[in-house]
């Protein structure tokens, strides 16, 4: 398996506070991570950093070996709260990167708005959406810029439980469908079981790699698989590790 | 039913303003109309017609003099409990209203002219001021460090009523137009850099990481995002100075002109013609609710997108 994304010893510093110290980690070829931890653990600093936004204090990040230095558009982000353009239409959000990039393709479009299931709405403008709906549509804007990795910070925390569920299955069909590679930062146990390949612990600040679980739940995860008693076990293991990163961080608030 | 209902149907809320409006006249009629009848007691010197001859004691002259008498007299007049020119009845007004409307009289334009005189100072200096401010306000939202260099000199500038620059403005400029041009300017510009600043600092962070992430350029950042998402907030920001325009032009027009809602209004003054003051200012408040819609109707149609309502699920 190639490495395509890399954490190299990172440490990140805000003035006087720690977010990261000293992490690592490698994403391989195709692969889901998710990333689970207390708020506050610095795991949206490790997208950031992924992202290009940010450039770490300490250590390298690395995307196919070679560092990460500006932004970068090839690791594609999907925000929590979408971050929509709502001045343009849903195709025109869809089509917004390829086109700033000098290469519109009205046929990728089409073919997302079909993937993501809302070709009924693209000439809708987001205002017009619900927040499911918003949120596809902001991955579908992402894919069509055909990132190499797939960057998600907490992109359904702020849905319902019932939209954040067909959307988990949603995204688990797409990032199958389209080969991604996805970083994916969630504090739901039950959302890293449904998604992951892998799980990463992070620790309470300053945030490291506690605890790394490879997830063989059998795909796809319906809910027989959820209500196993695999599944449940895994969650519980979780739990206990990720319990005392939240009570460290609890103590320690804000 | 709610003891403090949000809403009412539209039906019965039109109902109630009309009511209200209603309410007023009447308030109106009523303090003008002439219910009482007031006796006034006059005394008055009125020759008899008769003539005396009277010997001047200095001069020796004799002199013919009419012989006057005082007489007593009562007459009655409508009084009401408010009377010009403190108030005329609401018929009055607008039969003066039709007056300024239709007769020109030298020095006295109809109030077409006025109208149309003072929106366009607002207009010529809300075009000015708004091509400064906007830009200049974009690159203050943008550059903290520009922010922080202009920022004192509009904390300063801002508090200043327009009024306070008729002064300056007549001393540098005269009483011309330009003097008018330039108060309408001050008293919008400070405003329409506030609202454009606030606008363009309130573009959420998300939308710009997720452009640049998307590939943005530093340009494309600018035109393709930043601008059309400050839009809606510096628009409805411009609305709000187009309506300082109108205290800043009425203060404009104080000196050095006769014709403007404001020169009526101030000139009306000196001759206590309270109706054509109320004329002037119904016209203003005509004006900018007439604006107001159009410059909404302009809104729908350039931005579509903010008078939208959720759908689909």
């Amino acid at each position: 398996m190639t490495t395509v994304l890399e954490a190299r010893d990172v440490t990140m510093r805000f003035g006087d506070v720690v977010a990261l110290d000293g992490l690592s980690l490698a994403v391989a070829q195709g692969e889901f991570v998710v990333v689970v931890g207390a708020s506050g653990c610095g795991k949206s600093t490790l997208l950031n950093l992924f992202a290009g936004f940010e450039a770490p204090t300490r250590g390298e990040v690395l995307l196919h070996g070679a560092r990460i230095a500006d932004i970068e558009p090839r690791c594609g982000m999907v925000f929590q709260n979408y971050a929509l353009f709502e001045w343009l239409t849903v195709a025109q959000n869809i089509g917004f990167g390829p086109r700033m990039r000098g290469r519109a393709d009205p046929q990728r479009v089409a073919d997302l708005l079909r993937l993501i299931g809302i070709e009924d709405f693209a000439d809708h403008y987001p205002a017009q959406l619900s927040g499911g709906m918003k949120q596809r549509v902001a991955l579908a804007r992402t894919l069509a810029n055909e990132p190499e990795v797939l960057l998600c910070d907490e992109p359904f925390a702020a849905l319902d439980a019932m939209t954040r569920q067909v959307l988990q299955q949603e995204l688990s069909r797409i990032v199958q469908h389209e080969k991604r590679t996805c970083v994916f930062i969630t504090h739901s146990i039950d959302e890293a079981l449904l998604l992951a390949d892998r799980i990463v612990v992070m620790s309470a600040r300053p945030g490291r790699v506690k605890q790394v679980l490879d997830n063989d739940l059998p795909r796809p995860r319906t809910a027989d698989v959820q209500l196993s008693e695999y599944f449940l076990d895994r969650k519980r293991a979780i739990w206990e590790s990720v319990q005392e990163e939240v009570l460290t961080s609890l103590v320690r608030a804000p | 039913m709610q003891a403090f209902p949000r809403t009412l149907p539209p039906r019965r809320r039109l109902l109630l303003g009309v009511a209200g409006v209603l309410g007023v006249i009447v308030l109106w009629w009523a303090l003008t109309f002439p219910f009482f009848t007031e006796t006034v007691t006059r005394h008055e010197r009125v020759a008899t017609g008769e003539i005396v001859t009277r010997t001047h004691p200095v001069t020796g002259e004799t002199l013919q003099m009419p012989v006057f008498d005082t007489v007593e007299r009562t007459e009655s007049r409508h009084r009401a409990l408010v009377n010009p020119p403190a108030l005329d009845t609401p018929g009055n007004t607008l039969r003066d209203a039709w007056t300024l409307l239709t007769v020109e009289r030298p020095g006295r334009p109809t109030l077409l002219t006025h109208m149309l005189r003072s929106t366009l100072r607002i207009l010529l200096g809300f075009l000015v001021s708004a091509s400064v401010a906007v830009p200049l306000g974009i690159a203050m939202g943008l550059f903290p460090t520009l922010r922080a260099l202009v920022s004192p000199i509009i904390s300063f500038l801002r508090p200043l009523p327009s009024i306070s620059w008729v002064p300056l403005a007549m001393i540098w400029l005269g009483a011309g137009e330009l003097q008018k041009l330039a108060i309408v300017f001050m008293g919008m510009f400070a405003a329409a850099l506030i609202y454009t600043i606030e606008a363009t600092i309130k573009v959420p962070p998300d939308l710009i990481k997720a452009a640049r992430n998307l590939g943005a350029s530093d340009r494309q950042l600018l035109w393709r995002v930043l601008l059309p998402a400050a839009l809606p907030n510096i628009v409805s920001g411009l609305k709000v100075v187009v309506a300082i325009g109108w205290t800043c032009v009425i203060s404009a027009e104080i000196v050095g002109t006769q014709e403007g809602l404001g020169a009526l209004i101030w000139l009306s003054k000196e001759t206590a013609d309270t109706s054509a003051v109320l004329v002037g200012m119904a016209c203003i408040s005509g004006i900018v609710l007439l604006l107001d819609l159009a410059t909404t109707r302009i809104e729908r149609h350039l931005l579509p997108y903010l008078f939208l309502r959720e759908r689909g699920s």
